[in-house]
Protein backbone atom coordinates (compact mmCIF):
# COMPACT_ATOMS: atom_id res chain seq x y z
CA UNK A 1 0.00 0.00 0.00
CA UNK A 2 2.74 2.35 0.88
CA UNK A 3 4.18 1.83 -2.16
CA UNK A 4 0.94 3.54 -4.51
CA UNK A 5 0.88 7.30 -4.98
CA UNK A 6 -2.35 7.77 -3.18
CA UNK A 7 -1.27 6.21 0.17
CA UNK A 8 0.87 9.16 0.02
CA UNK A 9 -1.76 11.73 -0.78
CA UNK A 10 -3.86 10.37 1.95
CA UNK A 11 -0.86 10.95 4.61
CA UNK A 12 0.18 14.00 3.86
CA UNK A 13 -3.57 15.21 3.15
CA UNK A 14 -4.34 13.72 6.43
CA UNK A 15 -1.84 15.92 8.32
CA UNK A 16 -2.60 19.02 5.93
CA UNK A 17 -5.62 18.84 6.89
CA UNK A 18 -4.89 18.38 10.70
CA UNK A 19 -2.91 21.52 11.17
CA UNK A 20 -5.83 23.44 9.17
CA UNK A 21 -8.00 22.49 11.53
CA UNK A 22 -5.93 23.17 14.75
CA UNK A 23 -4.85 26.56 13.32
CA UNK A 24 -8.59 27.78 13.16
CA UNK A 25 -9.32 25.94 16.51
CA UNK A 26 -6.45 26.28 19.06
CA UNK A 27 -7.15 29.82 19.80
CA UNK A 28 -10.65 28.84 21.01
CA UNK A 29 -9.68 25.45 22.49
CA UNK A 30 -6.94 26.82 24.33
CA UNK A 31 -9.39 30.09 25.99
CA UNK A 32 -12.30 27.35 26.73
CA UNK A 33 -10.37 24.35 27.43
CA UNK A 34 -13.59 23.30 29.47
CA UNK A 35 -16.03 22.83 26.46
CA UNK A 36 -13.13 21.58 24.44
CA UNK A 37 -12.94 18.70 26.97
CA UNK A 38 -16.24 17.87 27.46
CA UNK A 39 -16.99 18.45 23.64
CA UNK A 40 -14.08 15.88 23.34
CA UNK A 41 -15.34 13.29 25.71
CA UNK A 42 -18.79 13.46 24.58
CA UNK A 43 -18.04 12.60 20.73
CA UNK A 44 -15.08 10.36 21.16
CA UNK A 45 -17.69 7.50 21.79
CA UNK A 46 -20.09 8.30 19.20
CA UNK A 47 -17.01 8.13 16.96
CA UNK A 48 -16.17 4.73 18.08
CA UNK A 49 -20.22 3.26 17.96
CA UNK A 50 -20.54 5.13 14.51
CA UNK A 51 -17.74 3.44 12.68
CA UNK A 52 -18.55 -0.01 14.58
CA UNK A 53 -22.24 0.32 13.38
CA UNK A 54 -21.14 1.16 9.78
CA UNK A 55 -18.38 -1.38 9.69
CA UNK A 56 -21.23 -3.81 10.74
CA UNK A 57 -23.84 -2.73 7.35
CA UNK A 58 -23.03 -5.44 5.36
CA UNK A 59 -24.51 -8.33 4.46
CA UNK A 60 -22.19 -10.94 4.76
CA UNK A 61 -18.63 -9.60 6.38
CA UNK A 62 -17.75 -6.57 8.37
CA UNK A 63 -15.44 -4.28 6.50
CA UNK A 64 -11.75 -3.96 7.52
CA UNK A 65 -11.11 -1.83 10.22
CA UNK A 66 -7.95 -0.76 8.61
CA UNK A 67 -9.65 0.50 5.46
CA UNK A 68 -12.46 2.31 7.69
CA UNK A 69 -9.95 3.67 9.77
CA UNK A 70 -8.64 5.39 6.08
CA UNK A 71 -11.95 6.43 5.08
CA UNK A 72 -12.68 7.93 8.54
CA UNK A 73 -9.57 9.72 9.07
CA UNK A 74 -9.65 11.49 5.22
CA UNK A 75 -13.28 12.57 6.34
CA UNK A 76 -12.35 14.04 9.68
CA UNK A 77 -8.58 15.07 9.07
CA UNK A 78 -8.14 15.75 5.12
CA UNK A 79 -11.66 16.75 4.03
CA UNK A 80 -12.60 18.53 7.08
CA UNK A 81 -9.00 20.93 7.13
CA UNK A 82 -9.19 21.53 3.38
CA UNK A 83 -13.08 22.13 3.73
CA UNK A 84 -12.43 24.96 5.96
CA UNK A 85 -10.53 27.23 3.47
CA UNK A 86 -12.53 25.85 0.64
CA UNK A 87 -16.00 26.97 2.14
CA UNK A 88 -14.59 30.50 3.22
CA UNK A 89 -13.30 31.37 0.14
CA UNK A 90 -16.47 30.01 -1.80
CA UNK A 91 -18.92 31.89 0.72
CA UNK A 92 -16.88 35.13 0.02
CA UNK A 93 -16.90 34.92 -3.75
CA UNK A 94 -20.97 34.42 -3.47
CA UNK A 95 -20.44 37.53 -0.85
CA UNK A 96 -18.67 39.16 -3.45
CA UNK A 97 -20.83 38.75 -6.05
CA UNK A 98 -23.96 37.95 -5.39
CA UNK A 99 -24.30 40.55 -2.19
CA UNK A 100 -23.89 39.44 1.59
CA UNK A 101 -27.86 39.20 2.20
CA UNK A 102 -27.80 36.37 -0.59
CA UNK A 103 -24.78 34.95 1.13
CA UNK A 104 -26.76 34.90 4.61
CA UNK A 105 -29.88 33.07 2.82
CA UNK A 106 -27.95 30.69 0.32
CA UNK A 107 -24.33 30.56 0.79
CA UNK A 108 -24.36 27.79 2.57
CA UNK A 109 -26.02 25.94 0.60
CA UNK A 110 -24.83 26.80 -2.01
CA UNK A 111 -20.80 26.33 -1.01
CA UNK A 112 -20.88 23.46 1.62
CA UNK A 113 -22.21 21.18 -0.89
CA UNK A 114 -19.89 21.09 -3.39
CA UNK A 115 -17.18 22.13 -1.57
CA UNK A 116 -17.99 19.19 1.54
CA UNK A 117 -19.34 16.59 -0.96
CA UNK A 118 -16.66 16.38 -3.31
CA UNK A 119 -13.70 16.37 -0.67
CA UNK A 120 -15.16 13.64 1.18
CA UNK A 121 -15.57 11.47 -1.53
CA UNK A 122 -12.16 11.92 -2.34
CA UNK A 123 -11.78 10.04 0.39
CA UNK A 124 -13.35 7.12 -1.11
CA UNK A 125 -11.59 7.65 -4.53
CA UNK A 126 -8.22 8.00 -2.80
CA UNK A 127 -9.19 4.39 -0.58
CA UNK A 128 -9.74 2.75 -4.17
CA UNK A 129 -6.93 3.70 -5.44
CA UNK A 130 -4.43 2.39 -1.74
CA UNK A 131 -6.00 -0.62 -1.63
CA UNK A 132 -8.25 -1.53 -4.90
CA UNK A 133 -9.57 -4.74 -2.98
CA UNK A 134 -11.72 -2.13 -0.51
CA UNK A 135 -13.76 -0.68 -3.17
CA UNK A 136 -15.57 -3.65 -5.53
CA UNK A 137 -18.97 -1.73 -6.28
CA UNK A 138 -21.36 0.28 -4.87
CA UNK A 139 -22.19 -1.79 -1.34
CA UNK A 140 -18.17 -0.78 -0.69
CA UNK A 141 -18.39 2.96 -1.95
CA UNK A 142 -21.87 3.47 0.38
CA UNK A 143 -19.78 1.94 3.31
CA UNK A 144 -16.65 4.02 2.71
CA UNK A 145 -18.49 6.65 1.57
CA UNK A 146 -20.44 6.65 5.03
CA UNK A 147 -17.44 6.59 7.20
CA UNK A 148 -15.55 9.57 5.06
CA UNK A 149 -18.60 11.25 5.98
CA UNK A 150 -19.15 10.28 9.99
CA UNK A 151 -15.59 10.85 10.48
CA UNK A 152 -16.15 14.38 8.79
CA UNK A 153 -19.13 14.90 10.35
CA UNK A 154 -17.60 14.22 13.92
CA UNK A 155 -14.74 16.60 13.17
CA UNK A 156 -17.35 19.08 12.10
CA UNK A 157 -19.55 18.74 15.61
CA UNK A 158 -16.35 19.47 17.84
CA UNK A 159 -16.03 22.77 15.31
CA UNK A 160 -19.73 23.42 16.18
CA UNK A 161 -19.06 23.43 20.54
CA UNK A 162 -16.73 25.64 20.27
CA UNK A 163 -18.90 27.91 17.52
CA UNK A 164 -21.86 27.61 19.95
CA UNK A 165 -19.07 29.10 22.65
CA UNK A 166 -18.54 32.14 20.61
CA UNK A 167 -22.13 32.29 19.74
CA UNK A 168 -23.39 32.34 23.14
CA UNK A 169 -20.49 35.26 23.55
CA UNK A 170 -18.45 33.21 25.67
CA UNK A 171 -21.19 32.89 28.62
CA UNK A 172 -20.99 28.92 28.30
CA UNK A 173 -18.53 26.43 28.25
CA UNK A 174 -19.32 22.50 29.05
CA UNK A 175 -22.89 23.79 28.53
CA UNK A 176 -22.33 24.95 24.77
CA UNK A 177 -20.58 21.21 24.53
CA UNK A 178 -24.09 19.55 25.64
CA UNK A 179 -26.21 21.96 23.41
CA UNK A 180 -23.94 20.99 20.53
CA UNK A 181 -24.18 17.40 21.25
CA UNK A 182 -28.21 17.16 21.91
CA UNK A 183 -28.70 19.15 18.74
CA UNK A 184 -26.58 17.66 16.38
CA UNK A 185 -25.78 13.99 17.66
CA UNK A 186 -29.38 13.27 19.04
CA UNK A 187 -30.85 15.40 17.31
CA UNK A 188 -29.31 15.43 13.73
CA UNK A 189 -26.66 12.78 13.21
CA UNK A 190 -29.21 10.26 11.66
CA UNK A 191 -29.38 12.32 8.42
CA UNK A 192 -26.03 14.45 8.76
CA UNK A 193 -22.91 14.14 6.11
CA UNK A 194 -22.61 9.97 6.57
CA UNK A 195 -25.81 9.96 4.89
CA UNK A 196 -25.61 12.42 1.82
CA UNK A 197 -21.84 10.90 1.63
CA UNK A 198 -22.90 7.31 1.42
CA UNK A 199 -25.70 8.43 -1.59
CA UNK A 200 -22.72 9.73 -3.45
CA UNK A 201 -20.43 6.74 -2.38
CA UNK A 202 -22.75 3.99 -3.67
CA UNK A 203 -22.54 5.92 -6.93
CA UNK A 204 -18.97 6.15 -7.47
CA UNK A 205 -18.29 2.73 -5.82
CA UNK A 206 -20.27 1.80 -9.15
CA UNK A 207 -17.64 3.41 -11.26
CA UNK A 208 -14.50 2.05 -9.26
CA UNK A 209 -15.48 -1.40 -9.29
CA UNK A 210 -16.47 -1.40 -13.06
CA UNK A 211 -15.63 1.29 -15.42
CA UNK A 212 -17.92 2.12 -18.15
CA UNK A 213 -20.18 4.62 -19.21
CA UNK A 214 -23.37 3.72 -17.62
CA UNK A 215 -21.65 3.41 -14.09
CA UNK A 216 -19.73 7.24 -14.79
CA UNK A 217 -23.20 8.65 -15.44
CA UNK A 218 -24.41 7.13 -12.10
CA UNK A 219 -21.49 8.14 -10.44
CA UNK A 220 -22.45 11.56 -11.53
CA UNK A 221 -26.03 11.28 -10.76
CA UNK A 222 -25.43 10.17 -7.42
CA UNK A 223 -23.08 12.58 -6.38
CA UNK A 224 -25.32 15.43 -7.99
CA UNK A 225 -27.76 13.44 -5.64
CA UNK A 226 -25.30 13.73 -2.82
CA UNK A 227 -24.95 17.34 -3.16
CA UNK A 228 -28.46 18.11 -4.05
CA UNK A 229 -29.52 17.10 -0.45
CA UNK A 230 -26.89 18.77 1.20
CA UNK A 231 -28.13 21.92 -0.40
CA UNK A 232 -31.66 21.11 0.75
CA UNK A 233 -30.41 20.81 4.44
CA UNK A 234 -28.11 23.81 4.85
CA UNK A 235 -31.10 26.03 2.34
CA UNK A 236 -33.18 28.66 4.62
CA UNK A 237 -36.68 26.57 3.63
CA UNK A 238 -38.35 24.71 6.18
CA UNK A 239 -36.59 26.85 9.02
CA UNK A 240 -37.07 25.72 12.68
CA UNK A 241 -36.02 23.27 15.21
CA UNK A 242 -39.41 21.58 15.27
CA UNK A 243 -39.00 20.97 11.50
CA UNK A 244 -35.54 19.38 11.21
CA UNK A 245 -37.03 16.10 10.95
CA UNK A 246 -38.89 16.98 8.16
CA UNK A 247 -36.02 18.33 6.28
CA UNK A 248 -33.85 15.51 7.41
CA UNK A 249 -36.09 12.53 6.66
CA UNK A 250 -35.45 12.71 2.43
CA UNK A 251 -31.74 12.47 3.02
CA UNK A 252 -31.75 9.60 5.69
CA UNK A 253 -34.26 7.84 3.20
CA UNK A 254 -31.91 8.23 0.49
CA UNK A 255 -29.20 6.72 2.41
CA UNK A 256 -31.38 3.65 3.68
CA UNK A 257 -32.67 3.01 -0.41
CA UNK A 258 -29.16 3.46 -1.46
CA UNK A 259 -27.59 0.86 0.78
CA UNK A 260 -30.62 -1.39 -0.23
CA UNK A 261 -30.38 -1.33 -4.00
CA UNK A 262 -26.73 -1.33 -3.19
CA UNK A 263 -26.89 -4.42 -1.01
CA UNK A 264 -29.03 -6.22 -3.68
CA UNK A 265 -26.54 -5.88 -6.60
CA UNK A 266 -24.17 -7.10 -4.01
CA UNK A 267 -26.11 -10.17 -2.86
CA UNK A 268 -27.13 -10.91 -6.60
CA UNK A 269 -23.17 -11.07 -7.54
CA UNK A 270 -22.15 -12.83 -4.37
CA UNK A 271 -24.81 -15.51 -5.22
CA UNK A 272 -24.18 -15.62 -8.42
CA UNK A 273 -20.07 -16.22 -7.73
CA UNK A 274 -20.96 -19.14 -5.55
CA UNK A 275 -22.89 -21.19 -7.75
CA UNK A 276 -20.15 -20.82 -9.96
CA UNK A 277 -17.70 -21.81 -7.66
CA UNK A 278 -19.93 -24.15 -6.30
CA UNK A 279 -20.43 -25.96 -10.21
CA UNK A 280 -16.61 -25.83 -10.40
CA UNK A 281 -16.15 -27.73 -7.41
CA UNK A 282 -14.22 -25.28 -5.02
CA UNK A 283 -17.06 -25.00 -2.67
CA UNK A 284 -18.90 -27.66 -1.08
CA UNK A 285 -22.71 -27.47 -1.77
CA UNK A 286 -24.49 -25.93 1.04
CA UNK A 287 -21.16 -23.70 1.71
CA UNK A 288 -22.29 -20.73 0.23
CA UNK A 289 -25.41 -20.92 2.53
CA UNK A 290 -22.62 -20.91 5.37
CA UNK A 291 -20.88 -18.10 3.65
CA UNK A 292 -23.83 -15.55 3.57
CA UNK A 293 -24.26 -15.21 7.12
CA UNK A 294 -22.38 -14.11 9.95
CA UNK A 295 -24.34 -15.54 12.19
CA UNK A 296 -23.89 -18.82 11.09
CA UNK A 297 -20.29 -18.92 10.41
CA UNK A 298 -20.25 -17.97 13.81
CA UNK A 299 -21.95 -20.96 15.31
CA UNK A 300 -20.67 -23.21 13.30
CA UNK A 301 -17.08 -22.79 15.09
CA UNK A 302 -18.50 -23.87 17.87
CA UNK A 303 -18.36 -27.19 16.73
CA UNK A 304 -15.23 -26.95 15.84
CA UNK A 305 -12.08 -27.97 18.41
CA UNK A 306 -10.47 -25.00 19.41
CA UNK A 307 -7.00 -24.15 18.56
CA UNK A 308 -5.52 -24.78 15.20
CA UNK A 309 -8.74 -26.13 13.68
CA UNK A 310 -10.62 -23.40 14.14
CA UNK A 311 -8.27 -21.08 13.10
CA UNK A 312 -7.91 -22.80 9.71
CA UNK A 313 -11.67 -22.56 9.52
CA UNK A 314 -11.65 -19.21 10.20
CA UNK A 315 -9.13 -19.13 7.21
CA UNK A 316 -11.05 -20.96 4.88
CA UNK A 317 -14.05 -18.62 5.05
CA UNK A 318 -12.12 -15.40 4.56
CA UNK A 319 -10.32 -17.15 1.21
CA UNK A 320 -13.85 -18.50 0.30
CA UNK A 321 -15.36 -14.92 0.59
CA UNK A 322 -12.17 -13.81 -0.82
CA UNK A 323 -12.98 -15.72 -3.69
CA UNK A 324 -16.76 -14.90 -4.24
CA UNK A 325 -15.92 -11.11 -3.69
CA UNK A 326 -12.97 -11.73 -6.62
CA UNK A 327 -14.95 -10.90 -9.53
CA UNK A 328 -17.03 -7.96 -8.46
CA UNK A 329 -14.40 -5.62 -10.22
CA UNK A 330 -12.22 -3.08 -8.52
CA UNK A 331 -9.50 -0.54 -10.05
CA UNK A 332 -7.25 -2.81 -10.56
CA UNK A 333 -8.35 -6.53 -11.03
CA UNK A 334 -5.62 -9.17 -10.61
CA UNK A 335 -6.56 -12.16 -13.36
CA UNK A 336 -4.18 -14.55 -11.38
CA UNK A 337 -5.98 -14.14 -8.36
CA UNK A 338 -9.12 -16.65 -8.37
CA UNK A 339 -6.99 -19.49 -9.32
CA UNK A 340 -4.68 -18.17 -6.26
CA UNK A 341 -7.44 -18.34 -3.93
CA UNK A 342 -9.23 -21.54 -5.58
CA UNK A 343 -5.82 -23.22 -4.77
CA UNK A 344 -5.40 -21.95 -0.98
CA UNK A 345 -9.00 -23.10 0.04
CA UNK A 346 -8.42 -26.72 -1.19
CA UNK A 347 -4.92 -27.03 0.47
CA UNK A 348 -6.95 -25.18 3.63
CA UNK A 349 -9.46 -27.88 3.55
CA UNK A 350 -6.91 -30.94 3.59
CA UNK A 351 -5.85 -29.41 6.16
CA UNK A 352 -8.89 -28.95 8.50
CA UNK A 353 -10.35 -32.51 7.60
CA UNK A 354 -6.94 -33.82 8.63
CA UNK A 355 -6.84 -30.97 11.98
CA UNK A 356 -10.70 -31.96 12.90
CA UNK A 357 -9.89 -36.15 11.95
CA UNK A 358 -7.37 -36.03 14.73
CA UNK A 359 -3.16 -36.32 14.59
CA UNK A 360 -1.77 -37.44 11.30
CA UNK A 361 0.30 -40.11 11.27
CA UNK A 362 3.77 -39.29 9.60
CA UNK A 363 4.42 -40.17 6.29
CA UNK A 364 0.56 -39.60 5.40
CA UNK A 365 0.47 -36.19 4.20
CA UNK A 366 -2.11 -33.49 5.19
CA UNK A 367 -4.58 -34.79 2.88
CA UNK A 368 -7.19 -37.56 4.25
CA UNK A 369 -8.61 -39.44 2.04
CA UNK A 370 -12.15 -38.51 0.22
CA UNK A 371 -10.85 -34.60 -0.03
CA UNK A 372 -11.31 -33.24 -3.38
CA UNK A 373 -8.69 -31.34 -5.24
CA UNK A 374 -9.45 -28.31 -7.22
CA UNK A 375 -11.80 -28.39 -9.82
CA UNK A 376 -13.34 -31.59 -8.60
CA UNK A 377 -16.59 -31.98 -6.59
CA UNK A 378 -15.93 -32.66 -3.14
CA UNK A 379 -17.34 -35.72 -1.35
CA UNK A 380 -19.18 -33.88 1.43
CA UNK A 381 -19.19 -30.34 3.23
CA UNK A 382 -16.16 -29.51 5.57
CA UNK A 383 -18.51 -29.43 8.20
CA UNK A 384 -21.62 -31.43 7.70
CA UNK A 385 -23.41 -29.66 10.91
CA UNK A 386 -22.33 -26.45 10.00
CA UNK A 387 -25.82 -26.35 7.82
CA UNK A 388 -27.78 -23.62 9.43
CA UNK A 389 -29.80 -24.83 12.73
CA UNK A 390 -33.03 -25.85 12.24
CA UNK A 391 -32.56 -25.85 8.35
CA UNK A 392 -32.10 -28.64 5.83
CA UNK A 393 -28.57 -28.95 4.05
CA UNK A 394 -29.34 -26.92 0.61
CA UNK A 395 -29.86 -29.14 -1.97
CA UNK A 396 -27.09 -29.87 -4.26
CA UNK A 397 -28.93 -29.71 -7.49
CA UNK A 398 -29.97 -26.17 -6.69
CA UNK A 399 -27.34 -24.25 -4.49
CA UNK A 400 -29.47 -20.77 -5.43
CA UNK A 401 -31.42 -21.93 -2.97
CA UNK A 402 -29.02 -20.34 -0.33
CA UNK A 403 -30.86 -16.57 -0.50
CA UNK A 404 -28.66 -14.56 2.05
CA UNK A 405 -30.01 -11.62 3.17
CA UNK A 406 -29.56 -11.23 6.63
CA UNK A 407 -28.02 -7.74 7.58
CA UNK B 1 -4.98 -0.34 -15.45
CA UNK B 2 -1.84 -0.50 -13.25
CA UNK B 3 -1.54 3.33 -14.47
CA UNK B 4 -5.14 4.00 -12.89
CA UNK B 5 -2.65 4.27 -9.77
CA UNK B 6 -0.98 7.66 -11.35
CA UNK B 7 -3.73 9.00 -13.35
CA UNK B 8 -6.63 8.55 -10.88
CA UNK B 9 -4.56 10.53 -7.78
CA UNK B 10 -3.71 13.19 -10.13
CA UNK B 11 -7.54 13.42 -10.40
CA UNK B 12 -8.02 13.50 -6.72
CA UNK B 13 -5.60 16.08 -6.57
CA UNK B 14 -6.57 18.48 -9.44
CA UNK B 15 -10.03 18.15 -7.27
CA UNK B 16 -8.34 19.25 -3.87
CA UNK B 17 -6.02 21.36 -5.65
CA UNK B 18 -9.14 23.18 -7.28
CA UNK B 19 -11.03 23.65 -3.55
CA UNK B 20 -8.52 24.18 -1.42
CA UNK B 21 -6.48 26.42 -4.32
CA UNK B 22 -8.24 27.72 -7.15
CA UNK B 23 -11.39 28.69 -4.78
CA UNK B 24 -8.83 31.05 -2.04
CA UNK B 25 -6.96 32.85 -5.22
CA UNK B 26 -10.32 33.48 -6.89
CA UNK B 27 -11.50 35.08 -3.91
CA UNK B 28 -8.40 37.13 -3.83
CA UNK B 29 -8.71 38.25 -6.70
CA UNK B 30 -11.84 39.43 -6.47
CA UNK B 31 -10.40 42.08 -4.47
CA UNK B 32 -11.68 43.13 -0.80
CA UNK B 33 -15.76 42.90 -2.09
CA UNK B 34 -16.55 46.62 0.19
CA UNK B 35 -20.10 48.38 -0.37
CA UNK B 36 -19.88 51.78 0.21
CA UNK B 37 -22.66 52.56 2.63
CA UNK B 38 -24.37 56.01 2.74
CA UNK B 39 -25.18 58.00 6.12
CA UNK B 40 -28.38 56.83 7.70
CA UNK B 41 -27.90 53.40 6.34
CA UNK B 42 -29.42 50.75 9.01
CA UNK B 43 -27.66 47.75 8.78
CA UNK B 44 -29.64 44.49 10.06
CA UNK B 45 -28.19 40.93 11.49
CA UNK B 46 -29.19 38.14 12.95
CA UNK B 47 -31.39 35.26 12.07
CA UNK B 48 -34.45 36.45 10.20
CA UNK B 49 -37.53 36.64 11.63
CA UNK B 50 -40.82 36.31 10.37
CA UNK B 51 -41.54 38.82 7.80
CA UNK B 52 -37.70 38.64 6.71
CA UNK B 53 -36.51 40.91 9.85
CA UNK B 54 -33.13 40.55 11.35
CA UNK B 55 -33.44 41.58 15.27
CA UNK B 56 -30.00 43.63 15.74
CA UNK B 57 -29.85 46.92 13.81
CA UNK B 58 -27.45 49.61 14.09
CA UNK B 59 -26.94 52.74 11.87
CA UNK B 60 -24.03 54.17 9.88
CA UNK B 61 -23.74 57.65 11.20
CA UNK B 62 -21.75 59.26 8.18
CA UNK B 63 -20.48 58.20 4.45
CA UNK B 64 -17.06 57.16 3.95
CA UNK B 65 -17.39 53.95 5.66
CA UNK B 66 -17.71 50.32 3.50
CA UNK B 67 -19.94 46.98 4.38
CA UNK B 68 -17.01 44.46 4.13
CA UNK B 69 -19.22 41.85 2.26
CA UNK B 70 -16.84 38.81 2.59
CA UNK B 71 -16.78 39.31 6.39
CA UNK B 72 -19.99 40.16 6.99
CA UNK B 73 -22.82 36.35 7.77
CA UNK B 74 -25.36 39.17 8.38
CA UNK B 75 -26.99 36.20 10.32
CA UNK B 76 -24.22 36.54 13.00
CA UNK B 77 -22.27 39.57 12.24
CA UNK B 78 -21.80 42.45 10.16
CA UNK B 79 -18.10 44.58 9.72
CA UNK B 80 -17.66 47.74 8.67
CA UNK B 81 -14.74 49.46 8.06
CA UNK B 82 -12.90 53.39 7.46
CA UNK B 83 -9.51 54.12 6.66
CA UNK B 84 -8.14 51.34 8.73
CA UNK B 85 -11.10 51.48 11.22
CA UNK B 86 -13.13 48.56 11.73
CA UNK B 87 -16.13 48.03 13.93
CA UNK B 88 -17.24 44.61 14.09
CA UNK B 89 -21.08 43.62 15.33
CA UNK B 90 -21.63 39.54 16.65
CA UNK B 91 -25.21 38.69 17.78
CA UNK B 92 -25.08 36.67 20.80
CA UNK B 93 -27.63 34.03 21.47
CA UNK B 94 -27.16 32.55 24.95
CA UNK B 95 -28.12 29.44 26.14
CA UNK B 96 -29.54 30.28 29.39
CA UNK B 97 -29.85 33.66 31.36
CA UNK B 98 -27.69 37.20 30.19
CA UNK B 99 -27.10 40.19 31.50
CA UNK B 100 -24.52 42.41 30.52
CA UNK B 101 -21.59 41.81 33.62
CA UNK B 102 -21.81 38.21 32.40
CA UNK B 103 -21.86 38.90 28.61
CA UNK B 104 -18.97 41.44 29.30
CA UNK B 105 -16.74 38.72 31.09
CA UNK B 106 -17.08 35.91 28.41
CA UNK B 107 -16.57 38.64 25.84
CA UNK B 108 -13.65 39.53 27.56
CA UNK B 109 -12.22 35.35 26.55
CA UNK B 110 -13.14 35.59 23.13
CA UNK B 111 -11.38 39.31 22.83
CA UNK B 112 -8.20 37.42 24.13
CA UNK B 113 -8.92 34.51 21.37
CA UNK B 114 -7.82 36.90 18.93
CA UNK B 115 -4.69 38.60 20.84
CA UNK B 116 -6.34 41.66 22.27
CA UNK B 117 -7.40 42.61 25.88
CA UNK B 118 -10.29 44.18 27.43
CA UNK B 119 -8.55 47.44 29.21
CA UNK B 120 -9.83 48.21 32.54
CA UNK B 121 -13.47 47.49 34.30
CA UNK B 122 -16.45 48.78 32.36
CA UNK B 123 -19.05 51.52 32.14
CA UNK B 124 -22.10 51.72 31.66
CA UNK B 125 -23.97 52.75 28.43
CA UNK B 126 -27.28 53.26 27.04
CA UNK B 127 -28.01 53.42 23.32
CA UNK B 128 -30.63 56.06 21.86
CA UNK B 129 -33.33 53.30 22.11
CA UNK B 130 -32.68 52.46 25.50
CA UNK B 131 -30.66 49.45 25.43
CA UNK B 132 -28.43 49.30 28.32
CA UNK B 133 -25.06 47.59 28.12
CA UNK B 134 -21.32 47.64 29.15
CA UNK B 135 -18.51 49.45 27.30
CA UNK B 136 -14.84 50.18 27.94
CA UNK B 137 -11.33 50.23 26.08
CA UNK B 138 -9.86 47.61 23.70
CA UNK B 139 -6.27 47.37 22.73
CA UNK B 140 -4.12 44.92 21.13
CA UNK B 141 -1.68 44.20 18.04
CA UNK B 142 -0.71 47.89 18.15
CA UNK B 143 -4.29 48.89 17.59
CA UNK B 144 -6.83 50.77 20.16
CA UNK B 145 -10.70 50.46 20.64
CA UNK B 146 -13.13 50.18 22.40
CA UNK B 147 -15.71 47.09 23.05
CA UNK B 148 -18.93 47.15 24.14
CA UNK B 149 -22.02 44.73 25.04
CA UNK B 150 -25.67 45.16 25.06
CA UNK B 151 -28.16 42.52 26.14
CA UNK B 152 -31.71 42.39 25.98
CA UNK B 153 -34.17 39.36 26.52
CA UNK B 154 -33.25 36.25 24.90
CA UNK B 155 -30.53 38.12 22.93
CA UNK B 156 -27.27 40.61 23.15
CA UNK B 157 -24.91 41.94 21.15
CA UNK B 158 -21.41 42.54 20.92
CA UNK B 159 -19.30 45.49 19.12
CA UNK B 160 -15.88 45.92 18.58
CA UNK B 161 -14.40 48.60 16.91
CA UNK B 162 -10.39 49.07 16.69
CA UNK B 163 -8.08 50.54 14.81
CA UNK B 164 -4.58 52.68 14.83
CA UNK B 165 -4.83 55.00 17.51
CA UNK B 166 -4.43 58.05 15.11
CA UNK B 167 -7.28 56.67 12.83
CA UNK B 168 -9.49 55.39 15.70
CA UNK B 169 -9.21 58.75 17.43
CA UNK B 170 -9.96 60.90 14.47
CA UNK B 171 -13.56 58.29 14.15
CA UNK B 172 -14.20 57.83 17.72
CA UNK B 173 -17.17 59.75 17.53
CA UNK B 174 -18.77 58.26 14.68
CA UNK B 175 -17.86 54.92 15.97
CA UNK B 176 -19.35 56.00 19.34
CA UNK B 177 -22.61 56.98 17.31
CA UNK B 178 -23.02 54.08 15.81
CA UNK B 179 -22.60 52.04 19.01
CA UNK B 180 -25.14 54.07 20.82
CA UNK B 181 -27.62 53.26 17.08
CA UNK B 182 -27.68 50.16 18.33
CA UNK B 183 -31.24 48.30 18.74
CA UNK B 184 -32.31 44.28 19.82
CA UNK B 185 -35.68 43.72 18.84
CA UNK B 186 -37.93 42.77 21.91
Amino acid sequence: MTRRPAFWLWAVMCLLGLWIALGAMEAQIGEFPAGALTGLVLLTPVLAAGVWALRRLHPVRPRPLGYALIAVAWGGLAAFGTALPANAAFQAIIAKTAGPEFNADWGASIAAPVDEELLKLAGVAVLALMAPRAVRGPLDGWGYGALAGFGFQIAENFLYVLNTIVLTGGTQDANAAFFTFGGRVIGGAWWSHWAMTAVGGAGLGCLLGRASRGTAALACASVVLAMALHAWWDSPLLPGAALLPVKGLPILLAAVVAYRLARRHYLARFRRAAREETARGVLVPGEDRVLAFRKWRRKERWDVPGGEPRRLLSRLRTAELDLLEDGFGGLEPDPRAADRLRAEIAVLRRRLEAARAGPVPPGTGTAPPGTAPPGTAPPRAVSPDAAPPGSARPDAARPDAARPDSA
Amino acid sequence: MARVRWWGTGLVVLVLLILGLLLPLVDKALGSGETALAAGTVIAVGTERAGGVRPVTFTVPAAGWVLNEARSSLTNNAEVSRDEVMVNLNVVIPLGSLDNRKLWDGFGRIVSMGGARLLGGPSAVTTRHGTAGLTGGLAGHGKVGSATVFTRDDLGATITASGPPDAYRTLADQVRAMVLSVEIAP
